[in-house]
């Protein structure tokens, strides 16, 4: 008898199962089944307590008559679960972690006082580590992982270590989604951006806001798709993040991480087009470093029911970019020395000497360097009050703020505008509550939200009353500043260099208030169910001044004489002149405009574990409406109100023992427009384009002399279209919307197969598979010149009625007649090449992500944990998501992918973030020295592979990066990254609680700094695209790009500009980026040092 | 585990199938699509009308009108000898030949920066013989709309390789047509895709005749009369057979013939002018092909501008 109460015993930790889903989405919830270990018969009547450094109290529930109990919403953290009977021994597990969102099953058996056992109190082993009850895919990212493993300091940072993560230009995707279109979730409210869709709102910064520091969270769950109704807005993933609590006893931590950049690696690899004088490095010996130190703590303010936790910690980066300049080594002036390196002279016809690897002979320009101080300087500081009412009823008031100001830099520019400060600030505040009614059959949760963020740019006085001037052609250095050694713009020439004033300037503020409210109800049919309804509400505003330095940024031909204003505000006016505008249109200052939306969702799902087969079946519905308007122009911009998403999942127990699963999903999933479209196409904005008479404006101006005075320009208003220059008006504000307009949606669907081989290790493979439906977009009849927004490749045609923005569905004849009647699966256009009408389909949104990931998991127990994972993916299509990665473009749903009808081929194929390969090995182990020391040593590698490369050609009006000359992504990839990270630290316990912990990561141990970004810009000058090529090919990054591609794809070299000249090739195309915004290397090999007192 | 294989083959499947993305490109015999002429690249550019009914026996068609531009007498005045010849340049002079696939640039032009025909294989005759004027092929692969493939560029000008400083191959100025008839070109030859299949080139292009300028439109509304000064290409009036005047009706925007007036006559009186009439005059050749040939409506004319076309 004995011995099989033992063995029963010892089974009953492997009924703990995680089982169900629809929690809430800041706590966790425990449910299971006490049974009698003598007999295996449910037990009615015991009563249980959980407990735990997190919770307010006890929770307690008591078992009704099938045995079965449920404590929801527990705060994540370690919990300890005790069971009272009497006449039973009591019975306690305390291996019980309860993670966000999530919902664990914890069955427990409870042995007869008649039993004799040595121990006196049943304790049982460790949980099972397989989630079955969900299908979502992602993973909650411990404490434990960010203590131990080489990681960054931010919460954005951290989630890249989940399968399918990478990093794209503003911020981590997730799943083959850009990182615009994940959800940010803080303590269960929305704080995503309103406007952009990132997670800090300012998109034009080089060093972004850091996401908070991971000092201050509890917890993250990071889901990468197959989510439930209850999340919604998103097409990517979810970062849901869970702040910190205080506690029955204070506890908190002083902190400091410093990263002193001068330690290794004096100077980055060199930035800078092929060829060009401008370049720069990193340098950080000069003084860069990352900084962050701080303070958090929490604490009772009245034990078991009221608790604070505090935290504040300024963030710093400062950075430090050398700049110089370089004078080419011509071929007919050669030392001997330069001779021997000398294999060729450049294609362009300058007589630049090149090496045998490809790259330029240069010079550094003695005297030339100059040190570039940039940085941001973060503030951050969280709060949070945590009230129990009694036992059901809970209140949770946080909020966090993120006052920040950072500078950015230009290289390749005057010194005028070589550096830019802008202030932003973020700001959360979240109010919640929580209750328990029916016996905790009823499950109610209400939260508000206010989010609020900024972005003030602070140019200097010239900055913003100066035209910006773009020198778009070759010109030589020499014109501008000094540089030893030059006399020719062979020597050192620069394209598109900057002169003057700032182009873009903006001061924008954006606000949300947010509530919701879920109730959730837990009953038996057929089975138990966990059913939840909830309604969820947004209202956003956006407001915006913006303008150009010196209202109009312009473009100079020094060859052809001429200025242009490539981008200048102003409004069409009655045919009138003055003195600051020519006939027919208005130069305006600034522009400001307001903008609103409101975002509704409701939602219906269950969670249904059958009453055979180890079986779950989760399903629900969503419905999601949108309307946007703005308040300047009072024009409302759409209403869409069927977002229907329907979301399915099964989970089959295979094991019966909660040791394995096999499982499937399949979902929709929406996208929510946000505000930047509000601004852009329904305020008013609108784009003038002309020539300047550069007689008056430029009198300097001619291939020989370059240069002009861009003080000279400022009032410099005497406009004088020509017969054949460019005068456009480029109408953006009051867009037309599409009267049928259907959401943006995703499919997802997916399936996985986990087994846990040992205790805490489950292996598994994850099939993950996304789809994309109807896209929003700009679209335009004439190439560019006016637009309206619809669903590309879907929809009846429809008319713009006489006020230029209202529409119908359908076209009379008269409608036809005079161009009003627009459609959404194709226009009428010329071909700018030829001046020929051509029939141009917009094609239908595509985007393919099928993704197949193999992973190992060890969760931390007996000192070590780690994590291998390996995905094979592709991602293709024609839509690569709401902004452009080839020029950055972030304008979701108006960005310029459907603007160029003549344009449209070529659009299919590898889509920015398509890495076949990605490699993610993480681990750490623990020795505990004695009571008191204990040393931890932690390891990371990721390998990814590169990104698709394209070769891209201009635009006449937009500019470059606009025409696929090829398929897109044909063109080669950037390098494949490895990269090595190792973390070591030393706990010393003072004084229990008081423990001082030192650590060490060393980043990119082998100092690789592969090329990140790839110069796709084939050329600067406006081409058509080269359709039904086929030529795929590895050119890109390799010894010879362009010659390569030449060789590989004989066609483009044949390659015309639209009005027939052989095209000037980009002699940087296929090797590093020289984006400012981006970094176009790996960061070098970096130390950083921790010190923590904990207490 | 049965469903854990098929997962691992579902995983196959899907890698093999993101080997290559792209369709491939198009193979078998090339076709030409169709011919036109264009002589802008701007939305208001001059078009030829496309032909795209051609092959096989029968040659592609492409009819241009033209314009004429009067000679400029040296100035005995200055050092320079800055006479200029009168010229005749198709209103859409360059032909572009559509095909439905890639070709073969080498062997269109003879290399990827010189529109010089490659190996000579175009051959050009001028109404019915050897055109002595230089003709240039360019291969262009790109294009505007994927339901068409590559295209030749054919053109009688100057060659545009790099470095080029001139006009760009639609502003070319050559002297293609006449003030007196039409002049039929015959462009043949052969080149070919990359995978060596013959193309045949067989065009004739027609480039109408023009005389020139009316200038110095006068509307004079208070003696109800429009004057004007002789096309300035008519060849001492002898090629010119008249002038055929338009007048904008009111109830319509186009216009509708109002007169012919015979050769050498510069004025024509209206008795229900008003000022908010404009007119147009066209130029008409005497005998081309033994019929009067109409040249393109010049105008508007008002009583407000009368500006020289």
């Amino acid at each position: 008898m004995r011995k099989k109460l033992l063995r029963l015993v010892r089974i009953a930790p492997l009924a703990l199962l995680f089982a169900g889903i629809a929690s809430a989405q800041t706590t966790g919830t425990v449910l299971g089944v006490v049974t009698d270990a003598s007999t295996g018969k449910p037990v009615a009547g015991a009563v249980i307590i959980a407990t735990s450094p997190a919770l307010q109290g006890e929770q307690t529930a008591v078992t009704d008559a099938n045995g079965a109990y449920r404590l929801p919403l527990l705060p994540p953290g370690e919990y300890k679960l005790a069971v009272q009977l009497e006449g039973y021994k009591p019975a306690e597990r305390s291996d019980i972690t309860i993670r966000i969102d999530k919902t664990i099953r914890a069955n427990l058996a409870v042995v007869p006082e008649a039993v004799q056992m040595e121990e006196q109190v049943v304790r049982t082993g460790a949980a099972p580590a397989v989630n079955i009850g969900a299908a979502e895919s992602g993973a909650v990212i411990s404490r434990e992982f960010v203590a131990s493993i080489p990681v960054g300091r931010t919460v954005e940072n951290v989630s890249t270590v989940v399968p399918t993560a990478s990093v794209d230009q503003y911020g981590v995707g997730f799943a083959g989604a850009q990182s615009p279109e994940n959800a940010y979730i803080l303590d269960g409210m929305n704080v995503t951006d309103p406007v952009y869709g990132t997670f800090g709102g300012n998109t034009n910064t080089q060093i972004s806001q850091p996401s908070l520091l991971t000092n201050f969270i509890q917890e993250i769950d990071v889901k990468t798709g197959g989510f439930m109704p209850e999340y919604g807005r998103t097409t990517g993933g979810i970062l849901n993040m869970v702040t910190r609590t205080g506690s029955n006893e204070f506890h908190g931590s002083v902190f400091g991480n410093f990263t002193p950049r001068l330690l290794v690696d004096p100077s980055g690899e060199v930035n800078g087009a092929a060829g060009e004088a401008v370049a720069w490095r990193s340098k950080p010996d000069e003084g860069a470093y990352d900084a962050d130190f701080g303070f958090e703590v929490g604490g009772p303010i009245q034990k078991d029911k009221l608790w604070f936790y505090a935290g504040f910690a300024p963030v710093i980066t400062e950075r430090r970019t050398e700049r110089f300049l370089r004078n080419n080594v011509l071929a007919d002036t050669l030392s001997p020395e330069e001779a021997a390196q000398c294999v060729g002279e450049d294609p362009s016809g300058y007589g630049r000497c090149i090496r045998s690897d490809g790259s330029y002979l240069q010079t550094t320009a003695p005297g030339s360097s100059q040190i570039i101080d940039t940085g941001r300087t973060t503030y951050q500081f969280t709060g949070k009050l945590t009230y129990l009412l009694d036992e059901n009823n809970s209140f949770t008031l946080s909020g966090f703020g993120m006052p920040s100001n950072s500078s950015r830099y230009r290289m390749n520019s005057a010194a005028t505008q070589r550096t830019l400060d802008t202030d932003d600030n973020i700001f959360d505040v979240i109010g919640r509550y929580g209750g328990k009614f029916l016996d905790k059959h009823l499950i109610v949760e209400a939260a508000g939200s206010w989010h609020y963020s900024s972005t003030v740019d602070q140019p200097t006085n010239f900055q913003r009353n100066t035209s910006a001037l773009r020198y778009s052609e070759d010109v030589p250095l020499s014109a501008f500043e000094p540089i030893a050694g030059c006399s020719s713009v062979e020597q050192c020439p620069v394209f598109q260099y900057m002169d003057g004033g700032w182009d873009y300037l903006n001061d924008q503020r954006s606000n949300r208030l947010a509530g919701k409210v879920s109730a959730a109800y837990l009953f038996e049919a057929l089975g138990s169910h966990n059913a939840k309804v909830g309604l969820d509400v947004e209202r956003s505003s956006y407001e915006i001044d913006k303008d150009y330095g010196g209202n109009a940024w312009l473009d100079l031909f020094p060859s052809l004489s001429r200025i242009r204003a490539f981008r200048s505000y102003g409004f069409i006016n009655d045919g009138s002149a003055t003195t600051d505008s020519p006939t027919g249109f208005t130069i305006v200052d600034s522009i400001a405009n307001q903008s609103n939306t409101t975002s509704t969702a409701v939602y219906l799902q269950d969670s249904w574990q059958l009453p055979v087969a180890n079986v779950t079946l989760n399903a629900g519905i969503r419905w999601e409406g949108q309307n946007m308007s703005n308040d300047t122009t009072d024009i409302t911009g759409f209403s869409i109100y069927n977002n229907w998403a329907p979301r399915v999942q099964a989970i089959w127990d295979f094991t019966g023992n909660g040791r394995g699963k096999l499982a499937g999903s399949w979902g929709r999933f929406f996208y929510m427009i946000p505000l930047d479209m509000g601004d852009r196409s329904f305020g008013n904005e609108v784009q003038v384009r002309y020539q300047l008479d550069n007689a008056v404006c430029a009198p300097t101006l001619s291939e020989a002399t370059p240069v002009v005075n861009p003080t000279a320009l400022t009032g410099c208003r005497t406009y004088e279209p020509r017969s054949g220059d460019l005068f456009g008006i480029l109408v953006g504000g009051a867009t037309p919307v599409h009267p049928d307009l259907q959401g943006v949606y995703v499919d997802q669907f997916g399936g996985q197969a986990e087994y846990e081989i040992l205790s805490d290790v489950a292996v598994g493979v994850e099939y993950n598979g996304r789809r994309q439906g109807q896209t929003i977009e700009d679209m335009s009849p004439d190439d560019g010149n006016h637009y309206f927004i619809g669903n590309p490749g879907y929809g009846q045609p429809f008319t713009v009625l006489e006020d230029g923005h209202s529409t119908i569905e359908g076209c009379t004849q008269a409608a036809i007649d005079d161009g009003r009647c627009l459609s959404t699966k194709g226009v009428e256009t010329f071909d700018p090449s030829t001046g020929r009408t051509i029939q141009v389909a917009f094609p239908k949104p595509e985007r393919s992500y099928d993704a197949l990931t193999v992973f190992v998991r060890k969760n931390f127990s007996q000192n070590w944990q780690g994590s291998v994972s390996y995905t094979y993916s592709y991602l293709r299509g024609n839509l690569a998501g709401p902004y452009r990665e080839e020029d950055g473009q972030i304008d979701p749903g108006i960005t310029s992918e459907y603007d160029l009808a003549s344009l449209t081929a070529n659009r299919f194929g590898r889509l920015p973030g398509d890495r076949p390969h990605q490699v993610k090995l993480f681990g750490s182990y623990t020795f505990n020295l004695s009571q008191r020391f204990n040393v931890s040593a932690g390891a990371a590698y990721t390998g990814l592979s590169g990104n698709p490369v394209n070769a891209l050609g201009a635009h006449p009006d937009y500019g470059e990066g606009q025409a696929f000359i090829l398929p897109r992504g044909m063109a080669g990839r950037s390098p494949f990254l490895h990269n090595v990270d190792l973390r070591g630290s030393l706990s010393y316990v003072i004084r229990p609680p008081y423990a001082l912990q030192f650590s060490v990561d060393v980043f990119n141990i082998l100092n690789s700094q592969e090329a990140r970004t790839t110069d796709e810009n084939y050329t600067f000058d406006a081409v058509q695209p080269i359709a039904g090529i086929n030529c795929d090919t590895s050119a890109a990054h390799s010894g010879d790009p362009i010659g390569q591609l030449k060789r590989d794809c004989p066609d483009v070299a044949y390659l015309k500009t639209v009005d027939g000249r052989p095209v000037t090739v980009n002699p940087n195309w296929g090797k590093a980026g020289t984006f400012a915004n981006v970094p176009n290397f790996q960061f070098p090999l970096s130390l950083r040092f921790g010190v923590a007192l904990s207490f | 585990m049965k469903s854990i294989r098929s997962l691992w083959w579902l995983g196959v499947v899907a890698a093999v199938a993101a080997c290559d993305p792209y369709d491939p490109e198009v193979g078998g015999q090339p076709k030409v699509l169709s011919v036109f002429a264009s002589g802008g690249n701007s939305n208001d550019g001059v078009l030829a009308e496309e032909d795209a009914t051609g092959g096989g026996t029968d040659p592609w068609d492409v009819t241009s009108t033209s314009v004429c531009t009067a000679a400029v007498p040296d100035d005995p005045a200055t050092a320079d000898d800055e006479s200029v010849p009168q010229r005749v340049k198709p209103d859409a002079g360059v032909i572009f030949v559509k095909v439905n696939k890639l070709l073969d640039g080498a062997s269109i032009q003879t290399t990827p920066d010189s529109c010089v025909p490659a190996n000579s294989w175009l051959t050009v005759t001028r109404d019915g013989v050897p055109d002595a004027a230089a003709w240039f092929t360019c291969y262009n692969p790109s294009t505007a709309t994927s339901a068409e493939g590559s295209s030749i560029v054919i053109y009688r000008g100057e060659n545009i390789s790099p470095g080029f400083s001139g006009n760009l191959w639609l502003d070319q100025a050559n002297d293609a047509g006449t003030t007196t008839a039409v002049v039929d070109y015959a462009l043949t030859g052969q080149v070919k895709d990359k995978q060596g299949n013959l193309v045949d080139i067989n065009i004739t292009f027609h480039v109408e005749p023009d005389a020139g300028s009316v200038g110095d439109v006068v509307v004079d509304t208070t003696a109800k009369t429009i004057t004007w000064e002789l096309a300035e290409c008519d060849g001492g009036l002898a090629a010119t057979g008249g002038y055929h005047l338009y007048k904008q009706d009111a109830t319509d925007d186009a216009p509708v013939s109002l007169t012919e007036q015979p050769a050498g006559t510069t004025s024509f009186t209206d008795p229900d002018m008003t000022d908010t009439r404009e007119y147009f005059i066209a130029p008409i050749i005497a005998n081309v092909g033994g019929q009067p040939y109409e040249t393109s409506q010049q105008g508007p004319f008002d009583t407000t501008t009368n500006p020289t076309p």
